[in-house]
């Protein structure tokens, strides 16, 4: 860009050094916590209150906690009353999953040092700790060897083998996707997407089987889904479904250039009667300017966004039966449209916002050149306006991930309901506070992934937008 | 200009209003083939608007325009008709970001003119020769200068071969180093015989390449001159002190 001028003081210039800046965790430390005596005061009293729960908490995870409850029920929270025989299925849609996963991360992403350094930790931690509990018994004399040995070993070892299994699967396909990247990204990219198309379906059907298969793939009633596998199948078809219905609600919302009569208000026009049924009338034939489609959409999002999550499970789950005069619907079937079409109205008004960011000198330019307003849209506006909204909309999807908490008000057995279920037994009475944790660290540690996964997109290119000039 | 020739664009007692305000009052005007029009006046005299209602960006609502024989209505098939005869460049590029260079210029010539890639990749590259950037095929838009930019959007636009360009002010977005290089191409495109409506305020450029000067103030045509006429010895006073204010800096 600039060209290579010496600036006329250029000697004197190059002989002035650099401050030195200080480093290292001292420096830091007085620059960040203890800056002035109130920034001093607020660092230690939250050292000292904060220690101090963290304390207890471990002291009370340690003694008192019994998290065999977790241990125990470990299957039956992760897949619900899904046939023992058949878990082979959902495990081969899980590794599915997790190598494309890791493809996705090797084409897009990047691995950085610390999340390495994280995944090494992890998979030490899963084989080494049951490992040493095993080969030294004399550990488990104290509290903490046998908080070890009791609790922590037994889950780490129940949780080693399919841990390994989705590690490998992630870096396997890490490693295929770095490849696939240096051949030919743009390929490697559209195929990848193409693969996600056909996995989320694939998988569907491996856990949902078929209805009148007596070999292979039996047929399991999503009755009996439950635990995590629950959660992800409602998660994921939800995610799925919402995601093009919400952008066809945005684009109907924001279709239709109509000229709108303006409401000219003359001061203290509230005060007037007249002026009011002025203002209506102006309002009742704005409205009937709209398109139709347009006014749909707008009433549907409205709508949706205006009642809360829980009152359309139960009428999905009461209602809709009670009108179609049958029960034939499954449950979580209507539990997922509910989930979808209540979703789609959020992620309209996100897609929207970002519609909104684009500046209108891209659809006339679009409509000069010819384009049919559907290409435009296609090929111009959508595209953008998609990359605006991966923040929210993966904060979104994150919402809804966590949402689908809710189906245990209905009386499904997702990962919350069932772990209701669990503390119901005589066996874990007054457990709820190890199964609670369990739960809330399982929902953070996806929620978590995803939020991951979204910066990493972001900070890709193929997720910033390229902005002009 | 021979009588033989019609003209190619006509313009006929053409009204809009933005809400209350009369934006345009009465323009009517003829454009003949091969034509360069440099449309100048002071901001807010509708000059912009004039040209967008000329490829329908903007609706006139009294009034007609008649493009190469096709009468702008709102039917959909004669807008889509003229657009695809007129190209257009604006004053903020508005070149697609997400798009590289050679598929901004593609993507119409593809999807409306129903080209096979490989031919619309070959005219592609001949305009960027034309514009004098062939080596920034694979960048994107954010990545070249305002100058680049706004030469690719040239090339987007010749790319669908059209009959009439509009230049809605093509160089007033842009650092004084660069404008010579975009009027420079437009040079060359008035030369080879397309017929050109420009908004400008570049004089030089008017009084060297336009065939006529048309003369905008609060929405009318207060004068139209040959540019030899209009700088030399306006008509009216309003040019009179327009000239003076825009020359005198």
């Amino acid at each position: 860009m600039t060209t290579a001028t010496v600036p006329s003081e250029g000697t004197s210039a190059s002989s002035v050094t650099r401050p030195v800046v200080e480093r290292g965790v001292l420096s830091w430390l007085r620059k960040n916590l203890f800056r002035t005596p109130f920034d001093a005061a607020v660092t230690v009293i939250l050292l000292v209150v904060g220690g101090n729960l963290l304390a207890q908490f471990l002291n009370w995870s340690i003694t008192q906690a019994d998290w065999r409850v977790i241990t125990i029920n470990f299957r039956i929270l992760m897949q619900g009353t899904y046939p023992a025989d058949q878990g082979a299925r959902l495990g081969l849609s899980v590794a599915l999953i997790t190598l494309l996963a890791g493809i996705s991360w090797g084409i897009w992403g990047k691995l950085y040092r610390s999340t390495a350094f994280a995944f090494l930790g992890g998979v030490l931690l899963f084989i080494f700790v049951p490992l040493a509990v095993e080969s030294v018994p004399e550990l488990s004399q104290d509290a903490f060897g046998k908080y070890l040995g009791n609790q922590i070993a037994p889950l780490l070892s129940l949780l080693r083998d399919p841990v390994l299994l989705l590690v490998a699967c992630l870096l396997i396909g890490y490693g295929v996707g770095r490849f696939a990247k240096q051949v030919n990204r743009k390929r490697a990219g559209r195929y990848t997407l193409i693969a996600w198309l056909i996995a989320i379906p694939v998988c569907f059907v491996l856990v949902r089987g078929f209805t009148d298969a007596q070999g292979a793939l039996p047929f399991v009633q999503t009755s009996r889904w439950g635990g995590l596998l629950l959660t992800f199948m409602m998660a994921f078809v939800a995610i799925v479904a919402c995601f093009p219905l919400g952008i066809l609600l945005a684009l109907g919302r924001t279709s239709g250039g109509t000229h709108k009569l303006a409401f000219k208000a003359p001061p203290r026009w509230w005060l007037n009667p007249l002026q009011w049924l002025h203002a209506l009338s102006i309002w009742w034939r704005n409205l009937g300017n709209y398109p139709i489609i347009k006014l749909l959409c707008i009433i549907y999002i409205e709508f949706l966004r205006g009642v809360p999550l829980v009152t359309v499970f139960f009428t999905a789950n009461l209602i809709v039966p009670l009108a179609l005069g049958d029960n034939s619907i499954d449950a979580v079937l209507r539990a997922m449209v509910a989930l979808t079409l209540f979703e789609a109205a959020y992620i309209a008004e996100i897609v929207r916002g970002g519609l909104q960011a684009i500046p209108p000198g891209q659809l006339e330019a679009a409509k000069a050149l010819g384009l049919s307003p559907v290409q435009a849209t296609l090929f111009i506006t959508l595209p953008q306006a998609l990359r605006i909204a991966i923040p929210p909309l993966v904060g979104q999807f994150i919402t809804m991930f966590k949402d689908t908490s809710l189906v245990a008000i209905i009386g499904l057995t997702d990962l919350l309901g069932i772990s209701r279920a669990v503390l119901a037994q005589s066996d874990f009475i007054g457990r709820h506070r190890e199964m609670y944790i369990f739960v809330a660290i399982v929902y953070f540690v996806f929620s978590y992934g995803m939020s991951y996964a979204a910066r990493q997109l972001e900070r890709s290119g193929s997720g910033a937008l390229r902005k002009i000039g | 200009m021979t009588k033989a020739k019609e003209p190619i664009i006509i313009v006929r007692d053409v009204h809009k209003w933005y809400g209350d305000f009369h934006a345009l009052r009465g323009i009517s005007m003829e454009v003949m083939p091969g034509e360069v029009v440099v449309i100048c006046g002071p901001s807010g005299s509708g000059k912009s608007t004039f040209i967008r209602t000329i490829n329908r960006l903007e609706e006139h609502e009294r009034g007609d325009i008649i493009v190469d024989g096709i009468r702008l209505t709102n039917d959909v098939r004669n807008i889509a008709a003229i657009r695809s005869e007129i190209g257009m460049v604006f004053q903020q590029f508005n070149l697609f970001p997400h798009l590289t260079v050679l598929q901004n210029i593609t993507l119409a010539p593809i999807w409306v003119r129903k080209y096979p890639r490989r031919e619309a990749e070959r005219i592609a590259f001949e305009l960027l020769e034309r514009v004098k950037i062939p080596e920034q095929a694979h960048k994107y838009p954010g990545q070249l200068s305002g100058g680049q930019q706004q030469r690719v959007a040239i090339a987007r636009a010749l790319a669908m071969q059209p009959k009439i360009m509009l230049f809605d002010e093509p160089t007033s977005a842009l650092d004084p180093e660069m404008i010579k290089e975009v009027l420079d191409v437009m040079r060359e495109l008035a030369r080879s015989g397309l017929t050109m409506l420009v908004v400008t305020h570049e004089m030089g450029f008017a009084r060297e390449v336009a065939d006529r000067i048309v003369f905008f103030d609060k929405g009318e045509i207060v004068e139209e001159n040959t540019p030899e006429g209009f700088f030399q010895a306006p008509k009216t006073e309003r040019a009179k002190q327009f000239l003076a204010n825009i020359l005198s800096h």
